[in-house]
């Protein structure tokens, strides 16, 4: 079975290019633009191998996301990558319970090979 | 003497009164002029005892000898004529001493009882020395005080008497008059007709009347030189002259010409004056110091804007006005600037009275102004609002840092597309069109790198430029960069390494210093075909890098300004080659903060060496 991959982003032109690559990688990508639709998905939808998300959400922090999956029982366990075009800002990333922090724009190999360790770190 | 003697008295009475008389008398007889009768008061003027009564007069006085008064004695007897003496010098020996002695006196002849023969002279005598040594005292002191105001370098006259007759007038006061000694003995106010209607003559009247001292200094007179009335300033004093009685009978005037000093003093006012308005018309505060620092002058602004009054020494001054944050900062660089003796120049926040806790940025600038030894002399400092600008540098920093946020956004998809592109093309095998995009890529990469730039420029503004340390090995690292550089040029990069091994330091913002100079380097020598990279372990424990190329060079005069932000070198080529400017400065910036330094050797014409050297062990600033 592939892997789920959940993907953040307020711009629909990075969800659609991730979801582009992810796919042709193998992966199940669903796409979200709020990052509160998406933490309701994780109770409704069946849960992601990997979490990709941006850290500015159009009026929501990734990170605040971020902290309250990892402070929800059934979630916490799920890795989440952050990524931003704010370079500086990844150790605030970590702080929040990201595993990993990706620094915008990223290379295609370097995205899906996070991908792959963490979602298979998971099993 | 006649008369007297013609009268029956004894000769004995005769004898008892004039002996008792308070006028010296003697009767001197016969043609030697015996000393018949001589009273005491005759004694004590000749300095003589009883004894000589009844020696020839010669003989007793015999310091007469070569003196006059034996022929006048001779006269008297041979022609019958009294004659008078009136202060006359004799010199006489009184207690073994020659005296200078004066006397009025009377010689008169002395008949027989039928007044047929003349048997002697009488003498009358008063001695005069006492009076006559006090004129002679009056007339010196008279004649060098004449002398004294003649001679005086001050301008001096003497007013005698209610109407101020000019009496005395040296040659310095009618100079300074303008009048010649034709005013001598002419009234004051008509000798001197323009004092009319000014204030001299009734201080003049004052003192006169007062008997007291009128002094004045740089008081100001109109004078009438050459016809022409001009404006002159004195230091002058109005002192009444008294007699023994305490009555004021003249004026003694001293002056000093002082016009050309207050003149002079007047242009330095007018000059401080000047710069004062200057100074406190401008929207600057300005403040001044002595050699030690002592503020000693603030201009309006600095009022204005603080509220403060008077003078505050500095560290008080500092202390209410500076943010807490900015104090020790300040007193540090100030401390510094006056032992090095050198300008400074920093930024602070001022208290903001007009705000509760509100704070304003100014730009604070001083120099010391030094004498030919290169003392310092004064301190001239400035303070500039600054806060709009730091506002707007605010406005700038946060919007260059947005756009180049918001411009990675559509470069992150961008990117992920062209690599997807690239990807399912080699899939297909249509390896053309792979590379196409992987170009398309490349370009992105640089696009990337040029935003990176802009946001690395906000972050310095901002002190946000933080380095991250670890330990890496320093020879790989350069083996990469110079890999991924060949591979954007035909030019050679040759590399000759010493071995380095590990460092400490941020591996990526070092990285991206060595691929600045690098790219600079191929940039900036398009004529050449290489480069030559060298690192090296310093003596001192540095690593030490440096990229030679062999392009256009940079003018001496302008290569240390290539670190500065936004700096381009200037000339005609400028506009051809490409980049924003900011390169070098952000380089120079990671390496100060990485505790080292970067400069650049250059030729015009030749090329240029640009070198950083770092410590091995790296502490972070």
């Amino acid at each position: 079975m592939s892997k789920k991959i959940y993907v953040v982003d307020d711009s629909p032109a990075i969800l659609d290019s991730v979801k582009l690559m992810l796919n042709m990688e193998g992966y199940e990508v669903d796409n979200y633009e709020r990052g509160s639709e998406m933490f309701n998905a994780l109770s409704t939808s069946s849960k992601p191998d990997v979490i990709l998300m941006d850290m500015w959400l159009s009026g929501e922090d990734g990170r605040d996301i971020c902290k309250m999956i990892k402070a929800h029982q059934d979630f916490k366990n799920i890795p989440v990558v952050i990524m931003s075009a704010s370079r500086g800002l990844g150790d605030t990333a970590i702080e929040s319970g990201a595993i990993d922090f990706i620094p915008k724009p990223f290379d295609l190999g370097e995205i899906v090979e996070k991908i792959r360790y963490y979602s298979e770190k998971a099993d | 003497m006649k008369n007297f003697i013609k009268s029956n008295i004894s000769q004995e009475s005769l004898a008892l009164l004039l002996t008792q008389s308070p006028v010296a008398l003697s009767m001197l007889m016969g043609n030697d002029f015996v000393i018949q009768v001589a009273n005491p008061q005759m004694l004590k003027l000749w300095g003589k005892e009883s004894e000589i009564i009844g020696l020839k007069l010669i003989d007793a006085l015999p310091e007469l000898k070569g003196q006059k008064f034996i022929d006048i004695l001779t006269d008297v007897k041979t022609s019958g004529i009294t004659y008078k003496g009136y202060k006359e010098l004799a010199y006489i020996v009184r207690n073994g001493k020659k005296e200078e002695c004066y006397f009025d006196f009377i010689y008169a002849p002395i008949y027989n009882d039928d007044e047929s023969e003349i048997l002697g002279v009488s003498v009358v005598a008063t001695e005069t020395t006492e009076q006559v040594l006090a004129e002679r005292k009056v007339k010196e002191t008279e004649y060098k005080f004449e002398t004294l105001i003649k001679e005086s370098d001050y301008a001096v006259a003497v007013y005698t008497g209610k109407d101020h007759i000019i009496e005395m007038a040296n040659d310095k006061i009618l100079n300074a008059w303008g009048k010649t000694d034709a005013v001598i003995g002419k009234k004051i106010k008509e000798g001197i007709p323009e004092l009319e209607g000014q204030p001299f003559l009734q201080i003049l009247k004052d003192v006169y009347e007062s008997g007291e001292t009128y002094s004045a200094t740089e008081d100001k007179v109109l004078l009438a030189k050459d016809g022409k009335l001009d404006t002159f300033y004195y230091n002058f004093s109005y002192k009444p002259l008294k007699n023994q009685n305490g009555e004021v009978y003249a004026i003694l005037n001293f002056a000093t010409d002082v016009t050309d000093l207050v003149l002079a003093k007047k242009q330095i006012q007018e000059n401080k004056d000047k710069y004062k308005n200057l100074a406190d018309s401008l929207p600057i505060i300005i403040w001044t110091a002595d050699k030690d620092g002592k503020i000693d002058y603030y201009n309006k602004k600095w009022y204005d804007y603080s509220g403060f009054e008077g003078i505050d020494d500095r560290k008080n001054a500092s202390q209410k006005i500076l943010h807490p944050d900015d104090f020790p900062k300040a007193m540090e660089i100030w401390k510094t600037s006056q032992k090095n003796k050198s300008a400074y120049e920093i930024e602070y926040q001022f208290k903001d009275k007009t705000k509760e806790n509100g704070y304003r940025w100014f730009l604070g600038r001083a120099i010391p102004i030094k004498d030919n030894d290169g003392e310092v002399v004064q301190w001239i400092g400035t303070c500039t609002d600054i806060d709009e600008f730091k506002q707007f540098q605010q406005q700038k920093d946060n919007f260059l840092g947005i756009a180049s946020h918001e411009l990675k956004t559509p470069l992150t998809s961008l990117k992920l597309y062209s690599q997807f592109l690239e990807k399912n093309l080699r899939k297909q095998q249509d390896d053309n069109n792979a590379i196409v995009a992987l170009k398309m890529d490349e370009q992105i990469n640089k696009l990337n790198n040029l935003i990176n730039d802009l946001l690395d420029v906000t972050k310095i503004q901002n002190g946000k430029i933080i380095l991250n340390h670890s330990e890496f090995n320093f020879d790989e690292l350069v083996n990469e960069v110079v890999d991924e550089q060949q591979m954007s040029t035909s030019q050679k990069i040759s590399l000759e390494t010493e071995g380095i091994g590990n460092i400490s330091g941020d591996r990526n913002r070092i990285s991206q210093v060595m691929s600045n100079l690098i790219n600079n380097a191929i940039k900036y020598s398009p004529e050449s075909d290489r480069i030559l990279i060298t690192t090296k372990l310093l003596e001192n424990n540095n690593v030490f890098f440096s990229v030679k190329d062999f392009g256009i060079g940079i003018p001496e005069d302008k290569k240390d300004r290539v670190f500065e932000q936004y700096y381009r070198v200037s000339g005609s080529k400028e506009h051809t080659f490409p980049g924003l400017g900011l390169g070098l400065y952000i380089s120079s910036e990671i390496i100060k903060r990485s505790g080292g330094r970067i400069f650049v050797n250059t030729t015009e014409g030749k090329g240029s060496d640009f070198c950083f050297e770092i410590p091995k062990v790296n502490k972070p600033i």
